[in-house]
């Protein structure tokens, strides 16, 4: 018989087929989140924002959706007169205060003025100001005149607690739960592991879960899933939420939320995370859709590859992260890798013959002490 | 732990249990074809039904085709022909009674053949492969239906996954298998020459390869690994021959040595008559890897059950075509740190699954084209040998004497291409 090139093309192109539909684009969602961290107002203002964050633009006023409890940001302004500009900050804690960021000089400006909104919307704020002509951030936002929005309370080392949920497959039932169990905690905030989408229809299940969400009196983050990223459903996320990746300190604390909606991680995020590892905190906690391993082996719903899978671990294990918080599975199992506490919960609590259910997780600890790790007990939703 | 040992009987089992449904050595007679009129155009004259070469020797005889990825994959031509019992020859002729290979069957096998299997072979005037290709199709999609309704209403429940991923597995298997058995059997028309050749034993095989690698999370760029099979006999079914095989591998570019390192030993027990393609392999392995700079090193035991098919005893249109699958376990002991390294199986471990469907398919001469599926899990990747990728394609080429020429690729956890030379000394 003689070769058919035929045969041969016939074979990779079913290989190249293959291979082009089992792998995702997480590097692309990469990118896109960079490019939340700046919002161009105008032609002739534009402000930066860390973390980066959702933003919309209309006219002078920018409405964020903050994606952690601190806020930094700088305006650059070209024009030859001060604009006005207007921010309507939503998702950020009821005890927010303004600072600025000291230079080397310790010189510190707060401008403009920090408004709340009538009672009902504890975590919505307005800050107005006039941003001079020619004004620019030469040291980015690291030194003035750039501001920052924290909590009060969230500067220092002390106790802490926050509630975690994840995989709430487009249930708005089990999130008005949720939303109002968590209220009756003493949460400072909650953290999403993904999958609030059930891939059925993510663009219209994750703008109807974050009009629930924003009946929260307390903030919010999220990071995305699985069901999420379908049919354009991750843009549809960062309008909403925010980035995929984001980190923020609370409390010296270093919070991790980590994009593995693919179960794969790219270079891009583990340079970002080794990289905010090594700003040293008095502890890192990280927070991700796909757990590495699926605790249950022969399952494997974790990491596509183990091999990411060993070298996300044995990079938090060298950083020494606290604990590791995983969604994607429905239920709630706490195990270790090779010693790092591990906590997978899905709140639907779906998977048979276990005796979960519904549940979130409400998490406890003190930075002060940050060799006692966190506490974490399971709530139940039913 | 038990499991382990429970994997490890059941392999021994299905060892046991297995030859017996693959011993036939011989073929069975080439089914009369069914006299079909078709009027589709291109539709070439079909061949006549060849008389035997030589007198018919008694059964007919297949070779045992290798797969790929083991080093010697291709076996010279012995150099004087090996004994064979009086009154046999040593090359059997088998009846060509399928139809030619037509690019327009292949179309349509391609484009309405990914929705009704075999359609290509219908067009054919081959309407017992075409039944046979779309029960299998059906088969595979009610496997793989039950498995995920299962998984779905159970809220994918650790319990029931270690028996519906299998299932599904099987189901997906039998699904692309049974489309891609419909291309190119339409493609290629009769499957290879009508001669085949009776193989001297195994040879000893030593393997050198260089492995470049486009890894987006390993960052690995150039590889190479050393492998070494040795036979250690034969004995008495169903164990016809015990294999013992080492590879091992490691990056000499990289600066942050040892960036990888990483090798396995595998203990290869093969059922069935050596002569006859379709048989039954028990791979006992174990592969060890160190990638210090990344801080993590693996160990990790398994066993896996592998079971060739030639086709050729179903249809005879695919008579040299090879069906590979196998199933196995493992169990994966990640030791995180690279201080803490030790070759034990204390550690952060887990239970793997090991699960692999391909086709192995004559090209011309003694090429043969190897095409592989995987579990998307890739720890024995490592191991450094070609084939053990997400998807693999392979192709095998005899450079003279009994040296070949290896080629691979594997795409799934990135890209790696693997170019290498198998030499047997008999």
């Amino acid at each position: 018989m003689g070769v058919r090139p035929a045969t041969l093309l016939g074979g990779a192109l079913l290989l190249a087929a293959l291979a082009a539909g089992c792998r995702a684009d997480p590097e692309s969602r990469a990118v896109a989140n960079e490019e939340l961290r700046t919002v161009e107002v105008s032609g002739t203002l534009s402000l930066q924002v860390d973390p980066a964050a959702a933003a919309t633009v209309a006219g002078e006023v920018v409405t964020l959706h903050a994606s952690g409890p601190r806020l930094t940001f700088c305006a650059t302004n070209t024009s030859r007169q001060a604009l006005p500009l207007t921010l309507q900050l939503a998702n950020l804690p009821a005890d927010l205060v303004l600072d600025c960021v000291r230079g080397p000089d310790a010189a510190c400006t707060v401008a403009g003025r920090l408004e709340g909104l009538p009672a009902g919307a504890p975590t919505e704020f307005v800050y107005r100001t006039d941003v001079p002509s020619g004004q620019s951030c030469p040291e980015g936002l690291a030194g003035p005149p750039a501001l920052v929005l924290r909590p009060a309370a969230g500067q220092d080392p002390g106790p802490y607690t926050f509630a975690v949920a994840g995989d709430l497959l487009g249930d708005t039932d089990l999130l008005y739960r949720l939303v109002e169990e968590v209220s009756l905690t003493p949460s400072e905030f909650l953290l999403l592991l993904g999958n609030l989408a059930s891939g059925q229809d993510p663009r219209g299940e994750l703008a109807r879960m974050a009009r629930i969400l924003d009946t929260l009196p307390v903030p919010y983050y999220a990071t995305v899933g699985y069901e999420d990223v379908a049919d354009g459903g991750d843009r549809v996320f960062r309008e909403l939420f925010g980035p995929t990746d984001v980190a923020f300190v609370h409390k010296q604390v270093r919070f991790l939320l980590l994009d593995s909606a693919d179960a794969v991680l790219v270079t891009t995020q583990l340079d970002w995370l080794a990289a905010e590892l090594a700003q040293g905190q008095l502890a890192s906690l990280l927070f991700t859709s796909t757990p590495p391993f699926d605790p249950a082996g022969l399952r494997d719903r974790g990491f596509t590859s183990h091999r990411e899978a060993s070298r996300l671990v044995a990079l938090l294990l060298e950083h020494g992260v606290s604990a590791l918080f995983a969604g994607r599975l429905l239920s709630y199992t706490a195990t270790d890798y090779g010693g790092l506490p591990v906590h997978i919960t899905g709140a639907t609590g779906e998977e048979a013959f276990d005796d979960v259910g519904p549940h979130f997780l409400l998490v406890t600890g003190d930075s002060r002490d940050p060799a006692a790790g966190v506490v974490v007990e399971q709530v139940s939703l039913r | 732990m038990g499991w382990p040992r429970a994997a490890l009987l059941g392999c021994g089992l299905l060892l046991v249990l297995g030859p017996a449904g693959v011993r036939a050595e011989t073929l069975p007679a080439p089914r009369p074809r069914p006299d079909v009129t078709t009027s589709v155009p291109d539709l070439e004259t079909r061949p006549a039904v060849a008389p035997a070469a030589a007198p018919d020797p008694g059964p007919a005889v297949l070779p045992a085709l290798p797969s790929l990825p083991e080093p010697g994959g291709l076996r010279p031509p012995p150099a004087s022909p090996p004994a064979t019992p009086a009154g046999e020859e040593p090359y059997r002729t088998i009846a060509a009674d399928v139809a030619a290979g037509s690019a327009s069957n292949a179309f349509w096998a391609l484009t309405v053949g990914f929705v009704l299997h075999g359609t290509g072979h219908y067009l054919a005037g081959e309407r017992e492969a075409a039944l046979l290709l779309l029960a299998t199709e059906a088969a595979g999609l009610l496997l793989v239906g039950a498995a995920e309704l299962t998984d779905s209403l159970s809220g994918e429940s650790r319990r029931l996954a270690p028996f519906t991923r299998p299932v599904a597995a099987l189901g997906l298997a039998a699904f692309v298998t049974s489309w891609e058995l419909d291309l190119l059997g339409t493609f290629t028309g009769q499957a290879g020459t009508a001669r085949y050749q009776e193989l001297p034993p195994e040879p000893l095989t030593g393997s050198v390869y260089y492995a470049l690698w486009s890894d987006p999370v390993q960052n690995h760029l150039n590889l190479f690994s050393l492998g070494l099979r040795v036979p250690l006999g034969r004995i008495a079914r169903p164990l016809s021959r015990v294999e013992l095989a080492a590879h091992g591998s490691w990056d000499p570019f990289d600066s942050s040595l040892p960036l990888l390192l990483g090798g396995v030993v595998s203990l290869r027990l093969v059922g069935g008559p050596a002569q006859l393609a379709s048989r039954v392999v028990l791979d006992l392995e174990w592969s060890e890897e160190l990638r210090a700079s990344q801080g993590y090193g693996v160990s990790t035991p398994a066993c896996s059950l592998e079971v060739r098919y030639n086709l050729g005893q179903a249809l005879s249109r695919f008579r040299q075509v090879l069906l590979l699958a196998r199933w196995g376990y493992g169990l994966e002991v990640t030791h995180f740190l690279a201080s803490s390294y030790a070759f034990d199986l204390q550690g952060d471990r887990r239970p793997i699954t090991i699960g692999e469907v391909g086709l192995s398919l004559p090209l011309t001469g003694t090429s043969r084209l190897d095409l592989r599926w995987r579990l998307l899990n890739d720890r024995l990747i490592l191991a450094g040998q070609p084939g053990r990728a997400p998807y693999h394609a392979g192709f095998a080429f005899q450079i003279g004497g009994p040296m070949d020429l290896l080629l691979s690729f594997n795409l799934g956890m990135g890209f790696d291409g693997w170019l290498g030379l198998a030499y047997r000394y008999y």
